[in-house]
């Protein structure tokens, strides 16, 4: 195992987990680790058949509940620390081959009540501070198996970004008295035309919409046909979203999931983070806090692939290829081929 | 961030608030909480949707049972050629 090591540049913690070198490496489908097993001779992660969705502790843990002591001293500068906390592995179905945005909204709705038990459960534990639930697709992103699966990090430390949007969303709401997403969502309207009878409502960033919740590009996207999804309900986690929200919040992933694929008809390789409140404090510890996920894909051409390179990782400023409103424009088009999917921007 | 960040907090993640009553399909969750050989938590989510016309008749989740499978996986080393380091995964 590794350990954290402080970096005192960025003031951020770095995770050493060099065993991760030696995990499981895109096997073939016929020994796909994630299927249930079906040849007793070659036992896989998960043993039946009998279940909806799975999830089990990583093999290959960047963190782990019971950490070993770090195994290199730390210095005056960059201190070290165990690499504490949980790492697991959901897996969407006993399907190899269905993705999420294949999926059912019903089978997606499972998926939430899920998400919300593990939101739950890793939060309670006293040395989790964060639970990340985080889905890395396609090759292209990294993955190393190929059967459709989410992830889950419960960290003992809020991490950077999450960290920095809570603290600007504090800064907001400490000067104007309102949430800052529940802003950036009425400024996502305003340009749609919602609130402005008249104007052409198509000519703004909003992609899917239903009655809880709106997906759209934003104004300051950084990755190509980058969305975020917002509940229009000010809540800090899925814990708090009732069950009407909890299929609307399915409807609305299943509509911006079958649009990726349908923009350049193929699978679109993505991240998706799932933003929620810390679990230091109790449920609403967070009243800034407007829970949210961010789609992350890297395609941004049918054969071209978005890179975070020198400015982007070496100054961390990104620069974009096309504007978030023809972003929008054409994932709207995709979504007419689909027949209007998971919702329409209204 | 602060270094002191890793240290335990003090009061944590309770009850949900303000979540607003069902009024659509009843949505059951259970679980059977399983380990694996080495020890590694494996749960097996089942998710039940009725509608509401039958959601009285919803079964009571299982949420508490755990069952130990000790011995269900085979060792990294005794896999087939071509699986890599073996049905382990980490995603």
């Amino acid at each position: 195992m590794g350990e954290l090591r402080w970096h005192p540049l960025l003031g951020q913690w770095v995770v050493v987990a060099s065993h991760r070198q030696e995990r499981t490496y895109k096997p073939p489908a016929e020994f796909c680790p994630l299927c249930p097993t079906r040849d007793p001779a070659h036992p896989t992660e998960i043993p039946d058949e009998d279940w909806d969705i799975a999830v089990f502790e990583n093999r290959f843990p960047s963190l782990v509940e019971a950490a070993p002591p770090p195994q290199v001293a730390g210095t005056a500068l960059s201190p070290v620390a165990p690499a504490q906390g949980i790492c697991e592995v959901v897996v969407y179905s006993p399907d190899h081959d269905r993705t999420l945005a294949e999926q059912s909204v019903e089978h997606i709705r499972k998926l939430v009540e899920v998400w919300a038990h593990r939101y739950e459960e890793l939060g309670r534990r006293p040395f989790v501070r964060y639970v990340m639930i985080f889905e890395n697709r396609g090759e292209a992103v990294g993955v190393t198996l190929h059967h459709p699966h989410g992830q889950i990090y419960a960290f003992p430390f809020v991490p950077p970004i999450p960290q920095q949007e809570l603290a600007h969303a504090r800064e907001h709401h400490e000067r104007t008295g309102r949430c800052l997403l529940c802003d950036v969502l009425a400024e996502e309207r305003a340009a749609a035309g919602a609130s402005a009878p008249g104007r052409d409502r198509r000519s703004g960033r909003i992609v899917v919409e239903n009655d809880d919740f709106v997906v759209f590009v934003p104004f300051f996207a950084r990755f190509p046909y980058e969305t975020m999804l917002l509940p229009r309900r000010h809540v800090g986690s899925l814990l708090e979203l009732g069950d009407a929200e909890r299929w609307h919040l399915s409807e609305a992933l299943k509509g911006i999931l079958a649009r990726y694929d349908a923009l350049f008809g193929l699978r679109m390789p993505y991240m998706m983070v799932m933003h929620q409140a810390p679990t230091d404090r109790p449920v609403g510890g967070y009243p800034e806090c407007h829970f949210h996920i961010e789609f992350l894909p890297i395609q941004r051409a049918p054969s071209k692939l978005k890179y975070l390179a020198g400015s982007e990782s070496g100054a961390g400023t990104f620069i974009t290829d096309a504007t978030p409103e023809e972003m929008a424009r054409q994932l709207r088009r995709a979504g007419e081929r689909l027949g209007g999917v998971g919702g329409v921007a209204r | 961030m602060r270094r002191a960040d890793v240290q335990e907090a003090g009061e944590k993640m309770q009850a949900p608030r303000r979540r607003p009553p069902q009024s659509g399909p009843s949505v059951e969750l259970s679980v059977r909480r399983l380990r694996e050989p080495d020890g590694r938590a494996l749960l097996l989510y089942r998710v039940t949707i009725t509608p509401h016309s039958e959601a009285g008749a919803a079964p009571t989740p299982d949420v508490t049972g755990t069952h130990d499978v000790r011995g269900r996986v085979a060792p990294a080393t005794d896999r087939p050629a071509g699986a890599g380091t073996g049905s382990r995964a980490d995603g």
